[in-house]
Protein backbone atom coordinates (compact mmCIF):
# COMPACT_ATOMS: atom_id res chain seq x y z
CA UNK A 1 0.00 0.00 0.00
CA UNK A 2 1.00 3.47 -0.76
CA UNK A 3 2.48 5.56 2.45
CA UNK A 4 -0.41 8.22 3.38
CA UNK A 5 -2.90 6.70 1.66
CA UNK A 6 -5.73 7.05 4.43
CA UNK A 7 -7.32 4.01 5.95
CA UNK A 8 -10.67 3.26 6.52
CA UNK A 9 -11.48 0.09 8.69
CA UNK A 10 -14.63 -1.83 8.10
CA UNK A 11 -15.66 -4.32 10.59
CA UNK A 12 -15.34 -7.86 9.62
CA UNK A 13 -18.24 -8.13 11.10
CA UNK A 14 -20.38 -5.79 9.09
CA UNK A 15 -18.77 -6.46 5.35
CA UNK A 16 -17.57 -9.34 3.71
CA UNK A 17 -14.88 -9.58 0.70
CA UNK A 18 -16.29 -11.50 -2.20
CA UNK A 19 -13.82 -13.66 -4.62
CA UNK A 20 -14.03 -10.69 -6.79
CA UNK A 21 -12.54 -8.44 -4.18
CA UNK A 22 -16.22 -6.09 -3.97
CA UNK A 23 -15.95 -5.44 -0.06
CA UNK A 24 -19.87 -5.54 0.66
CA UNK A 25 -21.66 -4.25 3.31
CA UNK A 26 -23.81 -7.79 4.65
CA UNK A 27 -26.94 -6.35 5.44
CA UNK A 28 -27.19 -4.07 2.42
CA UNK A 29 -30.65 -4.36 0.87
CA UNK A 30 -29.69 -6.27 -2.24
CA UNK A 31 -32.86 -7.87 -4.18
CA UNK A 32 -32.53 -10.23 -7.10
CA UNK A 33 -28.79 -10.76 -6.25
CA UNK A 34 -29.10 -13.43 -9.30
CA UNK A 35 -29.55 -10.58 -11.69
CA UNK A 36 -27.14 -8.05 -10.42
CA UNK A 37 -23.41 -8.43 -11.92
CA UNK A 38 -20.34 -6.66 -10.19
CA UNK A 39 -17.57 -6.88 -12.01
CA UNK A 40 -15.27 -6.81 -8.91
CA UNK A 41 -13.30 -4.49 -6.80
CA UNK A 42 -16.30 -1.91 -5.74
CA UNK A 43 -17.45 -1.04 -2.38
CA UNK A 44 -20.88 -1.09 -1.51
CA UNK A 45 -21.37 1.00 2.02
CA UNK A 46 -23.57 0.18 5.02
CA UNK A 47 -27.88 0.57 4.17
CA UNK A 48 -27.32 1.07 0.11
CA UNK A 49 -30.38 -0.52 -1.74
CA UNK A 50 -29.43 -2.45 -4.80
CA UNK A 51 -32.97 -3.72 -6.47
CA UNK A 52 -32.27 -6.08 -9.01
CA UNK A 53 -35.76 -7.29 -8.92
CA UNK A 54 -37.11 -5.15 -11.10
CA UNK A 55 -34.35 -5.73 -14.09
CA UNK A 56 -30.65 -6.50 -14.05
CA UNK A 57 -27.76 -3.89 -13.02
CA UNK A 58 -24.60 -4.42 -14.27
CA UNK A 59 -21.73 -2.06 -12.78
CA UNK A 60 -17.98 -2.32 -13.87
CA UNK A 61 -14.86 -2.32 -11.87
CA UNK A 62 -13.91 -0.04 -9.25
CA UNK A 63 -17.15 1.64 -8.01
CA UNK A 64 -17.91 2.94 -5.13
CA UNK A 65 -21.43 3.16 -3.89
CA UNK A 66 -21.64 5.22 -0.91
CA UNK A 67 -24.29 4.83 2.54
CA UNK A 68 -27.94 4.97 2.18
CA UNK A 69 -27.48 5.07 -2.10
CA UNK A 70 -30.40 3.16 -3.69
CA UNK A 71 -29.63 1.84 -7.38
CA UNK A 72 -32.72 0.82 -9.09
CA UNK A 73 -33.88 -0.31 -12.73
CA UNK A 74 -35.99 2.69 -15.02
CA UNK A 75 -39.22 2.03 -16.44
CA UNK A 76 -40.65 3.82 -19.48
CA UNK A 77 -44.48 3.17 -21.01
CA UNK A 78 -44.78 1.96 -24.23
CA UNK A 79 -47.89 1.12 -26.36
CA UNK A 80 -48.14 -2.32 -24.90
CA UNK A 81 -47.32 -1.95 -21.40
CA UNK A 82 -44.23 -0.78 -19.44
CA UNK A 83 -41.08 -2.08 -19.57
CA UNK A 84 -38.21 -1.87 -17.50
CA UNK A 85 -35.10 -1.44 -18.46
CA UNK A 86 -31.27 -2.60 -17.51
CA UNK A 87 -29.07 -0.20 -15.70
CA UNK A 88 -25.51 0.07 -16.68
CA UNK A 89 -22.36 1.58 -14.73
CA UNK A 90 -19.25 1.72 -15.83
CA UNK A 91 -15.44 1.50 -13.92
CA UNK A 92 -14.51 3.78 -11.34
CA UNK A 93 -17.55 5.22 -10.86
CA UNK A 94 -18.11 7.01 -7.84
CA UNK A 95 -21.32 7.67 -5.87
CA UNK A 96 -21.31 9.49 -2.36
CA UNK A 97 -24.03 9.08 0.29
CA UNK A 98 -27.79 8.94 -0.19
CA UNK A 99 -28.16 9.09 -3.69
CA UNK A 100 -31.12 7.90 -5.88
CA UNK A 101 -30.09 6.71 -9.02
CA UNK A 102 -33.14 5.60 -11.12
CA UNK A 103 -30.66 6.25 -14.50
CA UNK A 104 -30.46 3.32 -17.41
CA UNK A 105 -27.08 4.18 -18.04
CA UNK A 106 -24.03 5.82 -16.31
CA UNK A 107 -20.91 5.82 -17.95
CA UNK A 108 -17.35 4.92 -16.50
CA UNK A 109 -15.07 7.50 -14.49
CA UNK A 110 -18.27 9.87 -13.25
CA UNK A 111 -18.17 11.12 -10.09
CA UNK A 112 -21.90 11.51 -8.44
CA UNK A 113 -21.78 14.25 -5.37
CA UNK A 114 -24.25 13.72 -2.15
CA UNK A 115 -27.87 13.62 -2.25
CA UNK A 116 -28.09 13.61 -5.76
CA UNK A 117 -31.32 12.17 -7.72
CA UNK A 118 -30.58 10.79 -10.91
CA UNK A 119 -33.91 11.01 -12.30
CA UNK A 120 -35.86 8.10 -14.43
CA UNK A 121 -34.28 6.54 -17.61
CA UNK A 122 -31.41 9.67 -17.81
CA UNK A 123 -28.10 8.92 -19.39
CA UNK A 124 -24.64 10.40 -17.98
CA UNK A 125 -21.87 9.78 -20.40
CA UNK A 126 -18.61 9.03 -19.50
CA UNK A 127 -16.36 11.18 -17.03
CA UNK A 128 -19.25 13.86 -15.90
CA UNK A 129 -19.63 15.29 -12.74
CA UNK A 130 -22.57 15.70 -10.81
CA UNK A 131 -22.37 18.32 -8.13
CA UNK A 132 -23.93 17.71 -4.58
CA UNK A 133 -27.93 17.75 -4.53
CA UNK A 134 -28.61 17.70 -8.17
CA UNK A 135 -32.07 17.04 -9.12
CA UNK A 136 -31.34 15.10 -12.55
CA UNK A 137 -34.96 15.29 -14.80
CA UNK A 138 -36.07 11.91 -16.26
CA UNK A 139 -35.24 10.92 -19.69
CA UNK A 140 -32.49 13.56 -19.73
CA UNK A 141 -29.11 12.76 -21.42
CA UNK A 142 -25.95 14.36 -20.54
CA UNK A 143 -22.27 14.70 -22.71
CA UNK A 144 -19.45 13.33 -21.30
CA UNK A 145 -17.07 15.74 -19.57
CA UNK A 146 -19.79 17.85 -18.21
CA UNK A 147 -20.44 19.20 -14.64
CA UNK A 148 -24.07 18.72 -13.81
CA UNK A 149 -26.12 20.68 -11.09
CA UNK A 150 -29.16 22.35 -10.11
CA UNK A 151 -32.54 21.20 -9.70
CA UNK A 152 -33.60 21.13 -12.23
CA UNK A 153 -29.93 20.01 -13.24
CA UNK A 154 -28.09 21.05 -16.30
CA UNK A 155 -24.74 21.37 -17.63
CA UNK A 156 -23.01 24.10 -15.73
CA UNK A 157 -19.48 23.65 -16.99
CA UNK A 158 -16.72 21.29 -18.41
CA UNK A 159 -14.46 19.11 -16.31
CA UNK A 160 -10.80 18.90 -17.40
CA UNK A 161 -9.49 16.63 -19.86
CA UNK A 162 -7.81 14.40 -17.64
CA UNK A 163 -10.87 13.55 -15.81
CA UNK A 164 -10.02 10.12 -16.56
CA UNK A 165 -7.20 9.44 -15.07
CA UNK A 166 -7.95 11.65 -11.97
CA UNK A 167 -11.16 9.40 -11.45
CA UNK A 168 -9.53 6.31 -11.79
CA UNK A 169 -6.63 7.16 -9.82
CA UNK A 170 -9.02 8.28 -7.14
CA UNK A 171 -11.47 5.40 -7.41
CA UNK A 172 -8.75 2.51 -6.60
CA UNK A 173 -6.62 5.04 -4.20
CA UNK A 174 -10.41 4.55 -2.49
CA UNK A 175 -10.99 1.01 -3.23
CA UNK A 176 -7.22 0.79 -1.13
CA UNK A 177 -7.95 2.69 1.33
CA UNK A 178 -11.17 0.76 2.81
CA UNK A 179 -9.76 -2.26 4.59
CA UNK A 180 -11.49 -4.85 6.11
CA UNK A 181 -9.83 -5.57 9.02
CA UNK A 182 -10.45 -5.02 13.28
CA UNK B 1 -49.29 -6.05 14.70
CA UNK B 2 -50.09 -7.84 12.21
CA UNK B 3 -53.38 -8.75 12.71
CA UNK B 4 -54.06 -5.21 12.16
CA UNK B 5 -53.25 -5.79 8.44
CA UNK B 6 -55.52 -6.22 5.72
CA UNK B 7 -54.35 -6.98 2.75
CA UNK B 8 -56.84 -7.33 -0.66
CA UNK B 9 -56.00 -11.01 -2.47
CA UNK B 10 -55.12 -9.14 -5.25
CA UNK B 11 -52.59 -6.24 -3.42
CA UNK B 12 -48.99 -7.25 -3.98
CA UNK B 13 -47.37 -6.80 -0.17
CA UNK B 14 -43.45 -7.26 0.57
CA UNK B 15 -42.60 -8.73 3.69
CA UNK B 16 -39.68 -6.51 3.97
CA UNK B 17 -42.01 -3.22 3.47
CA UNK B 18 -42.42 -1.78 7.51
CA UNK B 19 -46.11 -1.70 7.98
CA UNK B 20 -47.43 -0.95 11.81
CA UNK B 21 -50.68 -0.11 12.73
CA UNK B 22 -53.97 -0.60 11.46
CA UNK B 23 -53.77 -0.44 7.52
CA UNK B 24 -55.83 -1.77 5.03
CA UNK B 25 -54.68 -2.36 1.34
CA UNK B 26 -57.10 -2.21 -1.36
CA UNK B 27 -56.79 -4.50 -4.71
CA UNK B 28 -54.45 -4.02 -7.13
CA UNK B 29 -52.03 -1.98 -4.86
CA UNK B 30 -48.42 -2.63 -5.19
CA UNK B 31 -46.21 -1.76 -1.73
CA UNK B 32 -42.20 -2.41 -2.62
CA UNK B 33 -40.10 -3.56 -0.29
CA UNK B 34 -38.30 -0.85 2.62
CA UNK B 35 -41.19 0.93 2.16
CA UNK B 36 -42.52 2.55 5.37
CA UNK B 37 -46.64 2.55 6.65
CA UNK B 38 -46.91 3.74 10.16
CA UNK B 39 -50.65 4.25 11.44
CA UNK B 40 -49.36 6.23 14.11
CA UNK B 41 -52.14 8.16 15.30
CA UNK B 42 -54.71 6.43 13.34
CA UNK B 43 -55.47 3.81 11.04
CA UNK B 44 -54.41 4.06 6.80
CA UNK B 45 -57.06 3.11 4.34
CA UNK B 46 -55.31 2.71 1.30
CA UNK B 47 -57.76 2.20 -2.22
CA UNK B 48 -57.25 -0.02 -5.54
CA UNK B 49 -54.27 0.54 -7.59
CA UNK B 50 -51.73 2.62 -5.40
CA UNK B 51 -48.06 2.11 -5.80
CA UNK B 52 -46.00 2.68 -2.84
CA UNK B 53 -42.20 2.84 -3.60
CA UNK B 54 -39.52 1.58 -1.60
CA UNK B 55 -37.88 3.95 0.98
CA UNK B 56 -41.34 5.96 0.99
CA UNK B 57 -43.01 6.96 3.95
CA UNK B 58 -47.01 6.78 4.78
CA UNK B 59 -47.80 8.19 8.29
CA UNK B 60 -50.80 8.73 9.95
CA UNK B 61 -50.29 11.80 11.98
CA UNK B 62 -53.87 12.77 12.60
CA UNK B 63 -53.98 14.65 16.18
CA UNK B 64 -57.76 13.14 16.57
CA UNK B 65 -57.16 9.49 15.27
CA UNK B 66 -59.49 10.15 12.31
CA UNK B 67 -58.47 7.91 9.29
CA UNK B 68 -55.95 8.75 7.12
CA UNK B 69 -57.64 7.73 3.63
CA UNK B 70 -55.79 7.15 0.14
CA UNK B 71 -58.15 7.02 -2.91
CA UNK B 72 -56.95 5.08 -6.22
CA UNK B 73 -54.30 5.36 -8.23
CA UNK B 74 -51.53 7.46 -6.73
CA UNK B 75 -47.98 6.83 -7.01
CA UNK B 76 -45.62 7.60 -4.39
CA UNK B 77 -42.33 6.98 -5.66
CA UNK B 78 -39.17 6.68 -3.95
CA UNK B 79 -38.46 8.12 -0.41
CA UNK B 80 -41.43 10.32 -0.60
CA UNK B 81 -42.80 12.05 3.11
CA UNK B 82 -46.53 11.57 3.35
CA UNK B 83 -48.32 12.86 6.34
CA UNK B 84 -51.22 14.64 5.01
CA UNK B 85 -54.56 14.41 6.77
CA UNK B 86 -56.33 12.94 3.73
CA UNK B 87 -55.03 12.16 -0.10
CA UNK B 88 -57.61 11.98 -2.93
CA UNK B 89 -56.81 10.07 -6.47
CA UNK B 90 -54.56 9.88 -9.17
CA UNK B 91 -52.02 12.10 -7.42
CA UNK B 92 -48.17 11.37 -8.03
CA UNK B 93 -45.43 12.45 -5.31
CA UNK B 94 -42.70 12.64 -6.41
CA UNK B 95 -38.79 11.65 -5.51
CA UNK B 96 -37.99 12.22 -1.94
CA UNK B 97 -40.72 15.23 -1.51
CA UNK B 98 -42.32 15.82 1.94
CA UNK B 99 -45.80 16.41 2.48
CA UNK B 100 -46.96 17.86 6.03
CA UNK B 101 -49.32 16.47 8.59
CA UNK B 102 -52.03 19.14 7.82
CA UNK B 103 -52.26 19.26 4.06
CA UNK B 104 -55.47 17.34 2.56
CA UNK B 105 -54.24 16.75 -1.42
CA UNK B 106 -57.42 16.30 -3.45
CA UNK B 107 -56.99 14.38 -6.76
CA UNK B 108 -54.32 14.73 -9.80
CA UNK B 109 -51.83 16.34 -8.27
CA UNK B 110 -48.27 15.80 -8.95
CA UNK B 111 -45.60 16.89 -6.23
CA UNK B 112 -42.03 17.18 -8.12
CA UNK B 113 -39.16 15.63 -7.15
CA UNK B 114 -38.04 16.79 -3.04
CA UNK B 115 -40.88 19.61 -3.21
CA UNK B 116 -42.66 20.38 0.05
CA UNK B 117 -45.97 21.24 0.80
CA UNK B 118 -46.25 22.61 4.12
CA UNK B 119 -48.82 24.95 4.76
CA UNK B 120 -51.92 23.80 6.07
CA UNK B 121 -55.12 23.66 4.23
CA UNK B 122 -56.42 21.97 0.63
CA UNK B 123 -54.21 20.95 -2.70
CA UNK B 124 -56.77 21.92 -5.10
CA UNK B 125 -56.96 19.53 -7.78
CA UNK B 126 -54.13 19.15 -10.47
CA UNK B 127 -51.87 21.06 -8.56
CA UNK B 128 -48.38 20.33 -9.57
CA UNK B 129 -45.29 21.66 -6.86
CA UNK B 130 -42.34 21.99 -9.28
CA UNK B 131 -38.73 23.46 -8.98
CA UNK B 132 -36.35 24.73 -6.31
CA UNK B 133 -38.86 26.71 -4.74
CA UNK B 134 -41.91 24.87 -4.37
CA UNK B 135 -43.72 27.22 -7.30
CA UNK B 136 -46.94 26.13 -7.88
CA UNK B 137 -49.53 25.95 -11.15
CA UNK B 138 -52.64 24.37 -12.01
CA UNK B 139 -52.19 21.12 -14.91
CA UNK B 140 -54.23 20.49 -17.80
CA UNK B 141 -54.70 17.00 -17.61
CA UNK B 142 -54.46 14.70 -14.88
CA UNK B 143 -50.84 12.82 -14.33
CA UNK B 144 -50.72 9.73 -15.69
CA UNK B 145 -51.87 7.00 -13.25
CA UNK B 146 -48.87 4.34 -12.85
CA UNK B 147 -51.82 1.27 -14.19
CA UNK B 148 -48.93 -0.45 -16.69
CA UNK B 149 -46.08 -0.57 -14.65
CA UNK B 150 -48.12 -1.88 -12.04
CA UNK B 151 -49.13 -5.17 -13.89
CA UNK B 152 -45.70 -5.55 -14.25
CA UNK B 153 -44.81 -5.48 -11.00
CA UNK B 154 -47.32 -7.77 -9.81
CA UNK B 155 -46.39 -10.21 -11.92
CA UNK B 156 -42.43 -9.87 -11.09
CA UNK B 157 -42.72 -9.71 -7.46
CA UNK B 158 -43.98 -12.92 -6.23
CA UNK B 159 -41.12 -14.61 -8.19
CA UNK B 160 -38.44 -12.23 -6.07
CA UNK B 161 -40.37 -11.51 -2.50
CA UNK B 162 -42.08 -13.13 -0.13
CA UNK B 163 -45.24 -11.19 0.33
CA UNK B 164 -47.95 -10.74 3.07
CA UNK B 165 -50.62 -12.83 2.95
CA UNK B 166 -53.91 -11.74 1.81
CA UNK B 167 -56.60 -11.28 4.74
CA UNK B 168 -60.01 -11.32 3.88
CA UNK B 169 -61.42 -7.85 4.42
CA UNK B 170 -64.63 -7.70 7.22
CA UNK B 171 -66.31 -4.98 6.04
Amino acid sequence: MDEGLVVVKLSPDEYTQTNSGNKIFKNASIFGSQNIIIHGKSILMRDCMLRGDLTGIRMGKFCFIGERTLIRASHRKFSKGATMFPMHVGDCVIVEEDCVLVAAQIGSYTHIGKGAIVGRSSIIKECCKVEAGAVIPSDSTFPPFSVIAGNPARVVGRVPECTQELISQAAKELYESYVIQR
Amino acid sequence: MDAELQVHPRAVVCNESIITGSVTIGADSVVHPKAIIRATKGPIVIGERNLIEETALIENTNEDGAPLVIGDDNYVEIGAVVRARSIGSRNVFGIQCVVGAEVIVTDACSIGVRCSVLKRGDLAPRTCVYGEHNQRRTAAIDPEPPTSLLEVLRKVFPSYHHLKKATVSSA
